[in-house]
């Protein structure tokens, strides 16, 4: 009788319990929820520029398959010139072209973008502006390093 | 230093591009100035900050970049309300040298106590390129509603040069 009391009083918590927490569907649910895998990922961009040239949002084509997630930038360069490039919201960077010595950092140590911005995929990534300061012909390359994201599911 | 533990690179959030323990040059037993300003906690709440976009901003403006032997020049930086500045850099001209400091136009906070030379924080100039460009702050300063930085150079050397200050940091956006 008593055993019987007990388990009459669990089938009511459980009743209450579930009319308080209804079960979840839809994207709330986790395991609705899109999946990822991360690799590793580098774009890397050469481009010359002629003496004092300009060049204004030359698109880096991000892969069509996976987003990327821009962490860091290095490069090098035969002259000195200066950078701007778009974010995804499509707002540059900076207010005005970066002397590349203050940006550009090395293969061992690129300069962090953070928090980073995620461009998507197919898109035109980070646009590039560039202007030559070195007065000649400048060979310029820029390695955007990161983490491509890639849908599974 | 040596005695570190190991920390497993399974364990390190590569996402964050500002953790210390994915650079070499920030690790502990390396740059322990630049692991601590990282690890700082405003710092780290930004790092992981949702809503937040990274945002540069360079002073003077190009057309005034060129300074005469001298002269005190100031720049009051347009920037977005809300911004957060973590690092800074300063470029002079070859073999040159200027003084500069940022001060908040509101609190009158500056980033030094008296104005710092830019050879001095330029790694070019000391050979520690490998370390990156940016030379980080202690603690992230926040530029509230009114203020904005006011970057003052003054060009020490003996004739005229381009000066340049660029600072880094995060706006707030909405999602």
């Amino acid at each position: 009788m008593q055993r019987q009391q007990q388990t009459s009083q669990l089938e009511e918590q459980q009743q209450l319990s579930s009319s308080m927490n209804p079960p979840r569907g839809g994207a709330g649910n986790p395991a609705n929820q899109p999946t990822y895998v991360e690799e590793p990922a580098i774009y890397y961009f050469t481009y010359t520029l002629t003496s004092d040239q300009h060049v204004p949002d030359i698109a880096v084509q991000i892969d069509r398959d996976s987003d990327f997630l821009l962490t860091g930038i290095n490069g090098s360069s035969t002259g000195t010139y200066t950078l701007n490039f778009r974010l995804p919201s499509g707002r540059q960077v900076s207010n005005f072209e970066v002397l590349n010595t203050d940006l550009i950092g090395t293969a061992n140590q690129p300069t962090a973008i953070g928090p980073p911005p995620i461009y998507r995929a197919g898109s035109n990534g980070p646009q590039l502006t560039l202007t030559d300061t070195s007065g000649g012909s400048n060979s310029i390359i820029i390695v955007f390093s990161g983490i491509r994201r890639i849908r599974t599911t | 230093m040596l005695n570190d533990p190991w920390i497993d690179p399974r364990g390190v959030d590569w996402t964050d591009a500002l953790n210390p323990l994915r650079n070499p040059g920030w690790a502990k037993n390396n740059n322990r100035y630049v692991y601590d300003s990282l690890n700082e906690p405003y710092m780290m709440a930004l790092r992981q900050a949702a809503g937040v976009e990274p945002r540069i901003y360079v002073g003077p403006d190009p057309v005034n970049q060129l300074i005469q032997p001298g002269i005190t020049q100031d720049y009051e930086v347009p920037i977005e309300p809300n911004y957060w500045v973590w690092a800074v850099t300063a470029s002079p001209a070859a073999g040159a040298d200027f003084l500069f400091n940022v001060t908040d136009s509101v609190t009158g906070a500056t980033f030094f106590s008296s104005p710092a030379s830019a050879a001095t924080l330029n790694p070019n100039r000391h050979g520690t390129t490998g370390r990156g460009p940016l030379y980080y702050l202690p603690h992230p300063h926040l530029y509230l509603p009114p203020s904005y930085p006011i970057i003052r150079i003054v060009n020490t050397n003996a004739s005229a040069q381009l000066c340049r200050v660029t600072l880094f940091g995060c706006v707030e956006y909405s999602l």
